[in-house]
């Protein structure tokens, strides 16, 4: 056995490591920007990972189909009742459907930060993995992206950063990352904070607020916007509202458990945010 | 002439067998990564890499588990060192246990499977545990139905690697 052992184990042995080194040192010389082996998996896989989605999207749509049909007549019948009451509320309504109009363009994200240059994008695939939180984007470099760009809903709020770039795919890291970091404003008041991954957090959705400024009070339902220090991210982006105030264990800090803006688990399209001024 | 100077029956076996990685992959991160068991992903790779060292030998369980590393690590972001490392040690050391120690039954694949399942969660876990302090409790927790909810797929694994190892490629 000992002879079988070093006969295929070293042989074995060298070829790891060899590959090893070369990934490691790509890795450090890379500095986030996919390496060539890379590249060409995520430009052969993006088209194969969207042509997995749409394969599992048309059979969800038949087994929904099949299995749920009682359901969805019910719910049809349910829903043209609805309908109909809701067509005579839009009758009544109009004047108040004219002013939300106006709110949304109000809104507009675009007209709000005339500085910000985006590039929209499709989510191709998740990360499958249970440690992290993570997504492959539809665009990459060629797009104009860049390591380190924030990523937006359309509603402007913050859905994370993007983290590994190829030419036609991008790594986004979300906001409920355990590796996430970001410089935040919170409440009424606008006190720093900062915004941090942590495990259980993750598993639920949320993210953690910590590192908050002596004296600041923190409540539920208070806005966490971006505080822009650092210019990784514009200042003002919507992250979350705190859903519940926490004390560490062992110590006197609070800290606050936050809901992000964003629902991860209905994202398609996203927005990169490719420019914007840095606030000082 | 060219042909004589190419093992046949290794390039079939190896092709066939990168057609397995393939399949693996696309299910592993493609389906999979959509269908969780009490929020937690599967993760199969590594019963995979067993299962090729088991019916294949040390050898090709090392190499299978040295792409299986490499491409799995690229598809699950910052994972690339840790699966290149550890996939091809996990399958070499199995084709060493099935060719010296243990049987190539069911149960005996089973077993490795299990170990190879939570010593990759383990390794998952390590940094979070280490570096970035998370609870160990809520990390047992996910590790265990990680392992837990790839339980199944070795059972296809097994009897598709072993149809394969028995079919003569040549």
């Amino acid at each position: 056995m000992k002879d079988y052992l070093k006969k295929k184990g070293i042989p074995l042995g060298i070829a790891v490591v060899l590959v090893l080194v070369i990934a490691a040192v790509s890795l450090r010389a890379l500095d986030g920007r996919a390496g060539f082996l890379s590249n060409i998996t995520g430009a052969v896989k993006a088209p194969v990972y969207k042509a997995g989605s749409s394969i599992i999207d048309w059979l969800e749509g038949i087994y929904g189909y099949i299995y749920k049909y009682d359901q969805l007549v019910a719910e049809n019948e349910s829903l043209r009742k609805q309908l109909a009451q809701a067509q005579e509320e839009a009758r009544l309504g109009a004047e108040a459907r004219e002013e939300n109009e106006r709110l949304r363009e109000l809104l507009n994200l675009k007209e709000k930060h005339s500085d910000f240059v985006f590039e929209s994008a499709k989510i191709i695939s998740w990360n499958a993995s249970n440690w992290a939180s993570t997504f492959t984007l539809s665009k990459g470099e060629n797009s104009g992206i860049e390591v380190g760009d924030p990523v937006v809903t359309e509603y402007g709020a913050l859905v994370g950063q993007v983290i590994e770039l190829g030419d036609t795919w991008a790594t986004v890291r979300t906001v409920i990352d355990i590796d996430t970091k970001v410089g935040v404003l919170v409440g009424e008041t606008g006190n720093a904070a900062m915004l941090m991954g942590e495990f259980s957090l993750m598993q639920e959705g949320k993210v953690k607020l910590t590192y908050v400024t002596e004296g600041t009070t923190l409540l539920p339902d208070d806005i966490v916007l971006t505080s822009g220090k650092g210019g990784k991210f514009p200042q003002g982006l919507l992250v979350g509202t705190i859903l519940e105030v926490r004390t560490e264990a062992g110590g006197q800090n609070p800290y606050a458990v936050v809901e992000p803006a964003c629902d991860l688990d209905s994202l398609s399209q996203v927005f990169v945010i490719k420019e914007f001024d840095v606030e000082e | 002439m060219l042909l004589n100077l190419i093992n046949l029956d290794k390039l079939r076996r190896g092709i066939i067998y990168a057609f397995l990685l393939f399949a693996v992959l696309i299910l592993q991160n493609v389906v999979f990564s959509r269908i969780t068991f009490l929020g937690v992903r599967a993760m199969f790779v590594p019963a995979a890499v067993v299962a090729v060292g088991v019916f294949q030998g040390s050898a090709w369980g090392g190499v299978f588990g040295l792409f299986a590393g490499l491409f799995c690590g690229m598809g699950f972001h910052g994972n690339l060192l840790l699966f290149t490392a550890l996939f091809p040690v996990l399958g070499f050391f199995s084709g060493v246990l099935a060719k010296f120690f243990m049987n190539k039954h069911f149960l005996a694949y089973f077993f490795l499977s299990v170990m190879a399942l939570a010593v990759t969660a383990f390794c998952q876990m390590f940094r979070l545990l280490v570096f970035l302090g998370a609870d160990p409790a809520d990390l047992c927790r996910v590790g265990g139905l990680q392992v837990l909810w790839s339980l199944p797929f070795t059972v296809p694994l097994f009897f598709l690697c072993r149809y394969l190892a028995s079919k003569n490629l040549g």
